[in-house]
């Protein structure tokens, strides 16, 4: 079989100290990050970035999915324990593990959230290991208009995903197109919108953008808040969960990897709509619903499983066909792009090292991530008592380094701060981050594969049509956006935790 | 927001219409071999249109209650965030003059003492430690390289 030969060259690789290294400094800082509320997953990543350069693109990856699978592994420490979710996927996390910690059964709820976690994240990968080679042979026969149409329903879709109003992630999502014109023409080489300006001739720096629109907003959004106190401080102990806290969690663990996963190939489907549907799930089918939100177990190991199993999910499409399917995996695609390894279904055949060694580290990644988070647990306490007045300088640091590390020029930074700023003000008005990012790294590929279809047809749109993936793919996407009108731009009711929409 | 909206809204547009008109200017082509100005044009038409759409919201949504929210979460928040803007202002041009340990230190002195409202001494012993610090791994480490001013420190 295609995929056991693949793991076991993966794991070669994977075992190599270098890739152990950085898999654990990922899975270290995913789950510091997770722990930290404030700073999300996207955000870290977008930090880290430049310090991938000088690692060959396994490794490179192989440390960055750390720190996303990380992340969710983190989050629901502080969500059990000071009710303040880590990050935005551990959100429903805190209705049932708080009042368990509140009972003093602290101990098995984050047992179980590592747990669970864990065995989500391992299943999830079979997944992934299964399902991405078949996918990617599938896209192979992928023409442009395919492609064209794939990008536009995906990136519709992010939209319609998305919180708040669906006008506006619209409109971010085309605005991240425009960006992504400037610079040069990919097709005929002519210079486009750059005034001039030799700096601009490559296009708005990726990195900049990245680390203006994740890292820098999100400290400036984060330095209104009042830092938070209060945690439990009495000793944890005791982390195994009971055997009826097993029986209780083996059903809700297998919906929730179930959920989780095939959200996670959806584009925009993210891990905060996975936990919270599989939290919604379980207390719909439950014999007691009504004790949803007192404590009961199933509500932290549901979302738990749910959140960890999303990653594996949507690393399909990415690896697949080179299409991300949220922030995070759009911040891996630029650093695949960076590395000069071009994504898409080719990505396989071509780099298999690189496809293998990361499905590899994953596994070895949730073994290192039960460790951190199960036994160290109380190290990760510690760490939430030092103030964020400690962190955010450090974090603009990095960014700062990341932005002139590039060019080394100071271009960079006022780049990364003119973002940061714009960052700072979508919070604030509502405007989605997601759809934009997505779109401006897309934007080149989306728009030569455009061009390219249209040459084909000698000019004719119908081409879009003619083939029925595609014009699958694009009437899914004309229904979306029917739906999105029916509502008529009224703004959906659940706002998202501010850390989220990265995700 | 809803007023923010419909100033925003025009501020769009401008700038939909803006790529169009840049787009148009760089010659779009015939369909069948689309040009340089093609893409911007035309993404810069649906963007008009939705900036457009936004505004024409804001008009539906007169009758229900406003959402005007304060803009800043609490009265004091604006401090901190323009407080961190200007560091960040004044590290992007001080860099290539002090250097990037002066310079680092600086910056992280000034966030620490009057952002993070920490107590001098400890401003001032991690703001060297970190200065210090990254310097050695960043360039000795990662091999970037880092300015080091007219001072040549």
């Amino acid at each position: 079989m295609e995929s056991l030969t693949g793991l076991f060259y993966g794991l070669g690789i994977a075992f190599q100290p270098q890739n152990l290294f950085f898999c654990f400094v990922g899975c270290f800082v995913g789950t510091l990050v997770g722990v930290l509320p404030g700073l999300g997953p996207s955000g870290a990543l977008a930090l880290l970035l430049p310090v991938t350069f000088a690692l060959p693109p396994s490794t490179a990856i192989i440390m960055l999915s750390g720190i996303y699978y990380g992340a969710m592994y983190g989050g629901s420490t502080t969500s059990i324990l000071i009710n303040i979710p880590g990050e935005a996927a551990s959100v429903v996390t805190c209705l049932d593990g708080y009042q368990m910690a509140r009972k003093g059964r602290a101990g098995p709820a984050l047992g179980m959230a590592a747990i669970a976690s864990f065995i989500a994240g391992t299943i999830s990968l079979f997944g992934l290991m299964f399902l991405a080679p078949p996918f990617a042979n599938f896209a192979l026969k992928f023409s442009s208009p395919k492609y064209v149409s794939l990008i536009i329903c995906g990136l519709i879709l992010v939209s319609f995903l998305g919180a708040g109003s669906r006008l506006k992630a619209f409109m971010m999502g085309t605005f991240g197109l425009l960006l992504g014109t400037v610079g040069t023409d990919p097709i005929e080489g002519m210079e486009r919108f750059s005034f001039g300006i030799p700096y601009l001739m490559d296009g708005v720096g990726l990195i900049p953008v990245i680390m203006g629109l994740f890292g820098i907003s999100e400290i400036l959004s984060n330095l209104e808040e009042e830092e938070f106190r209060g945690i439990l401080t009495e000793k944890i102990k005791n982390l195994f969960p009971t055997l009826k806290d097993w029986v209780d969690s083996a059903w809700p663990i297998v919906r929730g990897t179930l959920l989780g996963f095939f959200v996670g190939i959806i584009p925009g489907g993210n891990t905060v709509i996975s936990s919270t549907m599989a939290y919604a799930l379980e207390k719909k089918i439950s014999r007691h619903p009504e004790k949803f939100g007192t404590g009961v177990i199933e509500g932290v190991a549901a979302p738990e499983s749910a959140n960890n199993a999303g990653p594996s999910g949507s690393f399909i499409p990415l690896l697949s066909l080179g299409i991300p399917t949220n922030a995070t995996m759009a911040l891996l695609l630029a650093s695949l792009m960076i590395h000069g390894v071009s994504p898409g279904p080719f990505l396989i055949n071509q780099h298999p090292d690189i496809f293998w060694s990361v499905i590899a580290s994953m596994y070895i990644g949730n073994m290192m991530l039960l460790a951190l988070n199960l036994p160290l647990v109380g190290f990760w306490v510690q760490v939430l008592k030092i103030p964020y007045a400690y962190f955010f300088p450090i974090i603009f640091l990095f960014c700062l380094l990341g932005s002139y590390s590039i060019g080394t020029t100071v271009f960079d930074i006022g780049v990364m701060i003119f973002f940061g700023i714009v960052g700072f003000l979508m919070r604030k008005y509502s405007y989605e981050s997601t759809p934009l990012i997505l779109a401006f790294i897309l934007g080149p590929m989306f728009e030569e594969h455009f061009r390219r279809s249209l040459v084909l047809s000698f000019g004719s749109f119908r081409i879009f049509f003619e083939r029925p993936i595609s014009a699958i793919f694009l009437g899914l996407a004309i229904l979306l956006l029917f739906l999105s009108l029916l509502p008529a731009f009224i703004r959906r009711k659940k706002p998202l935790a501010k850390d989220d929409r990265t995700q | 927001m809803r007023n923010s909206d419909s100033r925003s809204s025009l501020v769009w547009l401008l700038v939909g219409l803006g790529f169009i008109a840049g787009g148009l200017r760089m010659g779009i082509g015939p369909l069948n071999a689309p040009g340089p100005g093609f893409f911007p044009a035309l993404i810069g038409g649906v963007f008009s249109l939705l900036s457009m759409a936004l505004f024409i919201t804001t008009f539906l949504a007169k009758g229900q209650p406003s959402e005007e929210r304060s803009f800043w979460k609490e009265k004091k928040s604006w401090r901190k965030v323009l407080l961190s803007l200007l560091s960040l202002v004044f590290y992007l041009i001080s860099l290539d003059y002090l250097g990037y340990r002066i310079t680092t230190f600086l910056f992280i002195l000034f966030l620490l003492k009057f952002v993070g409202k920490r107590r001098w001494g400890s401003s001032i012993l991690i703001a060297l430690l970190v200065s210090w610090a990254s310097y050695a791994v960043f360039k000795t480490g990662l091999g970037v390289s880092l300015p080091k001013g007219l001072i040549k420190i």
